[in-house]
């Protein structure tokens, strides 16, 4: 057993070398061809990287800060309140997180682009549309639309387990409101703020698809100038310079977020105080308002966009006839090739597409995970595991496009020559979702206790009987969670796919991104069918697994 | 009926048990009793067959069990943390041992639901196990052990994990219903009084031997050592030094018969000491607490270098703390001595 322990290191460990710490070096040997020097100097002087890198800050900070404004209050209230529709605004807020970022850029653009429900609306009514793709504050609403969850949950569990005693016993010494907030709340919560802010602070610093197709070319950051400098311009150095950089960002802030999480861990109260109705008349109408606007924030754009990709605003120039009002057409189109050249693949075979890489991810990624969270389930892991651990979360820590720009400088030549091949993006897919798969296997595998297979057999079992009725529904269930986010994952994924993938054969989020930057309302509905099929997919997906994880499957 | 011959087993070169030799009668609860890592999970795990005594043999109705796998042996037991099966819901974790043995689904179903009135849990078939209350839980593990009606039925700490108000009605409810099962049993605990409420026999284990084995009362009566008397929680336990028929302790010199000098631990019972002087033999001291406890006095009395904890009928008069007071005793009943030679 403990031989086989070792062999089974070798799928996970290879993997990791090849596919991930191999193009990361290909990445440090781009830049630093010619020596430190010549790297560092442009880093220094190159104007441009600099104003790259002070709005990829600016917009995080600002983006974090807004977050924070709009989720303290809301994680007060559900802290400290009982009110009706508590859980589905708990529920509600989450969507937008385990959504793609092309579903979410095409909600914003089913509700508020030129061809959205508000400016049709106000098209129709004859007063100016609103400017809203393509601009800053669109880059600020999606990441707080995408991360006010982060704050709810955690800072908002954290001041539910904060015992209410200890403000009253502050006011009961003599502090205001005001003074019980600052000098007892605020520092009780500093460690869950800081961590939630981190974390906030770290998805909108490796933010892509949202400023990318939501800002567009206006704003660059250091993400999307990586894939502007590939794509575009074919500036492989420049390009590894800056995912260096954006590497050596990400490193310091994740290590920064491990730290203080690990403080979060430690318990301040544990004891959940019961929870009042909020009685006060004038404050009881305000907060409900506010939670009432929360709630439709995180509903509107998706509910619009799959209203949007049913509803016919205006005429299409090729289709005269065709009135306003309710239609299936941008469904049925969606085997029309809009374009008919060699970029624009009709949306079926996207989905084809998808599909078939999503189910290549499932498979690679299970393979490689399984026997990763099968040792590192054991009781007593070895010295490897207890090693390898935090080496297989690594790619979480890495960005999309950093990934994606790996394999480009590194797969593309002998030995290693993928470029062609259609497993590159399952590859990087696989690359992306490997940490979660491992996370979601590794209680369920640790939760199979040699006591239930002991009950089993006292109970006449016999150990076939045992595998069948015990081992196999448990771990069963795990897997196929594990399978789901490999799948949703891989069919969400925007980021490196749209450096890596074929042209001629783009994915659902690839197609997305091309299809609203085309004109033409079919194309634009055919986007937003494409959209919401991407929307089902993955949101299909992740409810699944919230159905699969059993209760209690955790550490007794 | 179950015999243990000489049940050996170590970890790691430690002896966990040291010749453990014992029966269980059929119909008998035999309470298994000790502080933890005194074996009694280890001896029940042999029992059960889910580890194999490096010697010794488990026999049941005189065939050597011994290396026969836990599932063809038709024993039942409940684990300390129940392991119950997450992903069943109750029906499922209690049907397990019937639908294991081949029975059909309609025989399955009446037996379920059998067992479930028997503890108490009808309606609850269709429950998630993972989110009962913990009393839920251990009658669900109660439930699934009873229901293939094993010959043998082993409960490993059964009420350990629960509040000591839910213990005592659970403690209750398990006696009853194996008395009114017939089960021979085999009931582990680390607490006495779980043992003396439920056992017709309690076998008290330590570091791997057995110290004594008898009913309740016998061992209240006549526990074999001061470990026993110890673990049983009894007081007043004084070293002695035996002399000439006297033993010479830190209360004064009490008159034993049958003893050889040397040096012993004297146990003075609570309950076999009486206000007054009328008892055989009689000690002066000084009240230091009382306690009223309705049926009974708890008093300490200091006697010389020593404070002696008896327990007094509730109908006698106690003087108020501080005054002296004089005791007395039949030695015979009311002392036993242990030997330290």
């Amino acid at each position: 057993m403990r031989k086989l322990a070792h062999w089974l290191w070798l799928p996970p460990l290879a993997f990791l070398a090849v596919f991930y710490i191999y193009p990361l070096a290909s990445i440090f040997a781009l830049s630093f061809r010619e020596g430190w020097q010549p790297a560092l100097l442009q880093l220094l002087n190159d104007s441009a990287i600099h104003r790259v890198v002070g709005f990829t800050f600016w917009q995080a900070f600002l983006s974090t800060a807004l977050t924070l404004a709009l989720g303290l209050p809301a994680a007060y209230l559900l802290a400290r309140y009982e009110f009706p529709g508590k859980r589905l605004l708990r529920v509600v807020s989450g969507v937008p997180f385990v959504l793609p970022t092309l579903v979410v850029a095409a909600a914003f653009n089913a509700v508020l682009g030129p061809r959205g429900w508000f400016n049709q609306a106000l098209l129709a009514a004859g007063q100016q549309p609103l400017e809203f793709i393509n601009t800053f504050t669109a880059i600020l609403v999606a990441h707080i639309f995408y991360n006010t969850t982060i704050v709810l949950r955690m800072v908002g569990d954290f001041w539910s387990r904060l015992s209410p005693r200890i403000e009253q016993a502050a006011s009961s010494l003599g502090a205001n409101g005001w003074r019980v907030f600052t000098r007892v709340t605020l520092p009780m919560l500093a460690p869950a703020l800081a961590a939630a802010a981190l974390l906030v602070f770290i998805f909108n610093f490796t933010s892509f698809g949202v400023i990318l197709v939501l800002g567009g070319p206006r704003f660059a950051t250091l993400e999307t100038e990586i894939y502007y400098q590939t794509v575009a311009l074919f500036n492989l150095p420049t390009a590894a310079l800056l995912a260096l950089l954006q590497l050596l960002c990400t490193l310091v802030l994740t290590i920064v977020y491990t730290r203080l999480s690990a403080r979060l861990s430690r318990p301040v109260e544990q004891r959940a105080p019961r929870l009042r109705l909020l009685r006060a008349q004038p404050a009881r109408w305000l907060s409900a308002a506010f939670l009432a606007a929360l709630a439709l924030f995180f509903v509107a754009p998706l509910g619009g966009l799959a209203a949007r990709s049913v509803t016919r605003l205006e005429t299409d120039r090729r289709q005269e006839a065709a009135a306003p009002g309710f239609t299936l057409d941008y469904y049925r189109a969606l085997g029309d090739d809009p374009r008919n050249n060699i970029f624009f693949a009709p949306p079926l075979r996207a989905i084809q597409t998808s599909l078939l890489y999503a189910g290549a991810t499932v498979g690679l990624a299970l393979l490689i995970g399984l026997p990763a969270s099968w040792l590192l389930s054991q009781q007593q892991p070895s010295r490897l595991a207890r090693l390898l651990d935090p080496v297989l979360m690594l790619p979480l820590g890495t960005s999309a496009l950093t990934l994606g720009l790996g394999f480009i400088v590194a797969l593309d030549t002998p030995p290693l020559d993928l470029r062609a091949s259609p497993m590159l993006v399952p590859l990087a897919h696989t690359l992306v979702a490997l940490p979660f798969v491992v996370r979601s296997l590794v209680p369920a595998l640790r939760s199979i206790r040699p006591r239930l297979r002991q009950a089993a057999a006292v109970l006449g079992a016999a150990p076939a009987q045992v595998l069948r009725a015990i081992d196999i529904p448990l771990v069963g269930r795990a897997i196929l969670a594990a399978a789901l986010f490999a799948f949703a994952i891989s069919v969400g994924e925007f980021g490196a796919t749209a450096l890596i993938a074929r042209p001629e054969y783009p994915t659902m989020p690839v197609l997305i991104y091309r299809l609203l930057a085309q004109p033409g309302a079919l194309t634009y509905g055919q986007a937003m069918a494409l959209s919401t099929l991407l929307m089902v997919f993955t949101g299909g997906g992740m409810l699944l697994i919230e159905r699969l994880r059993i209760a209690d499957v955790g550490e007794f | 009926m179950l015999e243990l011959r000489n049940i050996t087993k170590q970890y790691d070169g430690k002896p966990i048990l040291a010749g453990i030799d014992l029966r269980v009668e059929p119909g008998e609860v035999l309470a298994l009793l000790g502080p933890s890592g005194s074996g009694k999970s280890t001896l029940l795990s042999i029992v059960a067959g889910l580890e194999t005594p490096d010697n010794g043999q488990v026999l049941w109705a005189g065939v050597d069990v011994t290396h026969t796998p836990p599932h063809r042996r038709g024993f039942g037991l409940m684990f300390q943390d129940y392991a119950l099966f997450p992903h069943r819901d109750v029906f499922g974790n209690v049907a397990f041992g019937l639908q294991m043995a081949g029975q059909s689904s309609s025989q399955v179903a009446a037996r379920v639901s059998e067992v479930l009135h028997l503890v108490g849990l009808d309606a609850f078939e269709r429950r998630d196990v993972t989110s009962l209350s913990g009393g839920e839980q251990q009658r669900v593990a109660l439930a699934r052990a009873l229901a293939p009606a094993p010959h043998l039925l082993m409960l490993d700490e059964p009420l350990g994990s629960l509040d000591r108000a839910l213990r005592t009605r659970l403690l209750a409810q398990l006696a009853e219903i194996l008395r009114a099962e017939r089960l021979t049993s085999i009931y582990v605990t680390h607490d006495q009084e779980e043992a003396y409420a439920i056992a017709d026999r309690v076998a008290i284990l330590n570091a791997g031997q057995l110290a004594q084995i008898g009913p309740p009362q016998e061992l209240y009566r006549q526990p074999a050592s001061e470990f026993v008397a110890r673990f049983l929680g009894m007081q007043n336990l004084f070293s002695a030094r035996i002399e000439a028929g006297q033993a010479h302790t830190t209360f004064g010199e009490v008159p034993i018969a049958n003893q050889k000098p040397g040096l012993a631990t004297l146990l003075l019972r609570p309950d076999s000491v009486q206000l007054g002087t009328q008892g055989p033999f009689t000690l002066s001291g000084t009240l230091q607490r009382k306690q009223f406890r309705g049926s009974l006095w708890l008093a300490e009395v200091a006697v010389q270098d020593a404070v002696l904890a008896l327990e007094l009928p509730s109908s006698v008069r106690l003087p108020a703390v501080g005054e002296s007071l004089d005791i007395s005793f039949d030695p015979a009943e009311a002392v036993r001595i242990f030997r330290n030679d």
